[in-house]
């Protein structure tokens, strides 16, 4: 095993670029601190993000933004109720001249794929997307393409309308590694805001890394020293949001309907030690794991009919659990 | 009005239902019967009243009614025969029907036939009434009316007062339910407390930090070990002291929620770094050197006496009296 000062040294060495993508990020997106630090984790930790925000809070910026300092395909894709799953992932069309049938790519083929408002689609669209996301591959007619790497889906959902829209079921909302709140800037951002848009010219990001640059770091983020402490933690984590009476909180047992899933502990584990990547340390520490627990535990906990009508979120439901549950 | 009847003619009693009375006296015996209206209304109700003198030693066949006289006349009621027993030994036996007709016009009422002491060939006869029936008088030159409203029922305040504390009762017995049951499941929901110690937390602390010093564990390299239950007692100790849920809590939101209590700033530094490398020791394999673990051990047990609890002053929630 490597040595944790090497590991140290070398995540020091590495994750020099974080700061410099966030810089660049910063100068076309004001605020949203959160949200580029969540974009970072769930990049270098090879999970898809689901964001929830009403519209105009920049979200389609930020991802086109990430794709442009990383010098990276992007494609926006706009869920609507007559999408088909051909429209995602490509099709075969007939070439006349040759009389032969060729695959035409749809826009999954790139690197950074926004898929606004995914609840807006049917069930089958969505889940040619997710399957696209586990997978990471695609089928058309009768060949199967690897997706371009590094590939990172961010969905967005719009809280506030409920009608004509279909939904993610909890399976596959489960597939999304990190689920981001995002909110309204604050005062003096929003000045910020209103002066760079009616300034004229608007900031543009520089490309500063590669596609490459991520895979390696990725590599690295993966060497992140986890000590079985933290790993305990998270599962008593997990556990606590499973089982709450046994970790000494019998109060939410009436109000969460399931817990997470194992797939719950392994973003909770891979997030922390991206978070960790990010603050620019070589092991995970128990506040990295607090750090990003809400995102990752927040859409995977299920609440009752009870909590509902309590108005108890599944947010306090985790700073119940992350208030009893003991940090070593 | 009542009129009375006497008759003796004798009349054939086939399927009626026997009632017998004996008797030794040899009397005459009479039957009576008297109504008490012959003129009535629709639907109007009106009493028909049968008597039988049956002397002493002789028995009657008491005639069995069903639920109508004849086919326009209803039997609403027929009471029990009453028999009175005389000072001679002769009896009186006496029924009131109920009747009523939801028909109109003339009608009559049949004559009742009683057998005596079996003799069906000759029994005595009740005389026929004549009833009529009308119908309530309609003025057919006014307006159609409308349909009379409800009757207004005059109040009972007794049984509303009764009523009323019943429902208060009732609902006095749900909200005490209701709370009783709110608070037996927030007892029942409330996290396990950890158990408060009897003795001052500084003085539980310095014990086993010294219980600590004295296992040597950093020097038989188990450094992380030692960072453990270092960082465990002095965690526990702040709980305690200060009422801080320190051992739910990471370094830093320690150390923030320390700043509040008042904890001096060059306290609390000191105690910050001696955490930050035990969370190293703990969580980064990071082996300390035996300079830092001494000088950890001091920080801990420094930091425990110099915020040590006044004597007689409760130590959870306290600030630091250090100051």
């Amino acid at each position: 095993m490597t040595d944790i000062k090497q590991i140290n040294e070398m995540i020091e060495r590495e994750s020099s670029f974080v700061q410099l993508l966030t810089m660049e990020m910063e100068k076309v997106i004001v605020g949203q601190h959160h949200m580029v630090d969540s974009l970072l984790i769930g990049l270098l930790s090879k999970g898809h993000i689901l964001l929830e925000g009403v519209p105009g809070l920049a979200k389609t910026l930020a991802i086109n933004t990430l794709a442009s300092c990383i010098n990276a395909g992007f494609s926006r894709i706009q869920f609507t109720p007559d999408l088909l799953p051909a429209d995602l992932v490509g099709t075969m069309i007939y070439n006349q001249k040759t009389g032969d049938f060729v695959v035409r790519k749809g826009p999954l083929f790139s690197n950074f794929i926004l898929a606004d408002e995914i609840n807006r689609a049917p069930a089958k669209v969505q889940s040619a997307l997710l399957e696209a996301m586990q997978e990471k591959q695609v089928t058309i007619g009768d060949q199967t393409f690897k997706l371009q790497e590094p590939f990172l889906v961010m969905a967005t959902q719009n809280p506030v309308e409920q009608e004509g829209t279909y939904p993610l079921p909890e399976a596959q909302v489960d597939r999304f590694m990190l689920k981001v709140v995002i909110s309204y800037p604050k005062k003096d951002e929003e000045t910020k805001i209103i002066r760079q848009n009616l300034g004229g010219t608007f900031p543009t990001a520089n490309a500063i890394m590669s596609p490459a640059d991520i895979i390696r770091a990725r590599e690295v983020v993966q060497q992140v020293y986890m000590d079985e402490k933290i790993e305990k933690y998270i599962v008593d984590i997990v556990f606590a949001s499973r089982y709450p009476a046994d970790s000494g909180l019998a109060k939410l047992k009436d109000l969460i309907s399931f817990g997470g899933s194992p797939r719950a502990s392994i973003s909770l584990a891979k997030a922390a030690k991206a978070y960790a990547f990010i603050k620019r340390r070589g092991y995970v520490i128990p506040e990295d794991v607090r750090a990003v627990c809400n995102d990752v535990l927040r859409h995977r906990i299920g609440l009752t009919y009870e909590a509902e009508a309590e108005n108890v979120t599944s947010e306090e439901i985790i700073a119940d659990i992350l208030n009893t549950v003991e940090v070593p | 009005m009542m009129r009375f009847k006497v008759q003796g003619s004798k009349f054939k009693v086939a399927a009626l239902g026997v009632l017998l009375l004996y008797s030794v006296s040899a009397s005459a015996q009479s039957i009576r019967s008297a109504i008490d209206s012959t003129q009535l209304l629709i639907g109007d109700q009106f009493h028909l009243d049968l008597w039988a003198d049956i002397p002493a030693g002789s028995m009657v066949a008491w005639p069995q009614f069903k639920d109508t006289l004849i086919k326009t006349i209803e039997v609403v009621e027929a009471t029990v025969p009453d028999t009175v027993r005389k000072e001679n030994g002769d009896y009186t036996v006496h029924q009131r029907l109920v009747l009523t007709s939801f028909d109109t016009g003339f009608m009559v009422i049949p004559p009742v036939a009683f057998v005596f002491d079996r003799d069906t060939a000759n029994p005595l006869l009740t005389d026929p009434e004549l009833i009529l029936v009308t119908e309530i008088p309609v003025d057919l030159e006014q307006d159609i009316m409308d349909i009379k409203g409800p009757m207004d029922v005059p109040i009972n305040w007794r049984k509303y007062l009764l009523y009323g504390l019943i429902a208060l009762v009732v609902i006095g017995l749900l909200v005490g339910g209701f709370l009783y049951w709110q608070k037996h499941r927030k007892q029942r929901d409330a996290p396990a407390a950890r158990p408060v110690p009897t003795r001052p937390a500084h003085e539980i602390a310095l014990e086993k930090l010294e219980a600590l010093r004295l296992k040597k564990l950093w020097q038989s390299d188990r450094a992380k070990e030692y960072y453990i239950e270092l960082s465990d007692i002095v965690r526990e100790y702040i709980e305690f002291r200060f009422g801080i849920m320190a051992l739910e809590q990471t370094t830093d939101e320690t150390v923030r929620s320390l700043q509040i209590t008042g904890v001096d700033t060059e306290l609390l530094k000191t105690l910050s770094g001696m955490m930050q490398l035990a969370d190293l020791a703990k969580f980064a394999k990071y082996r300390p050197m035996s300079d830092e673990n001494e000088k950890s051990m001091d920080v801990a047990r420094g930091f425990v006496e110099n915020t040590r609890a006044i004597e007689g002053k409760p130590d959870s929630g306290n600030k630091s009296d250090s100051n």
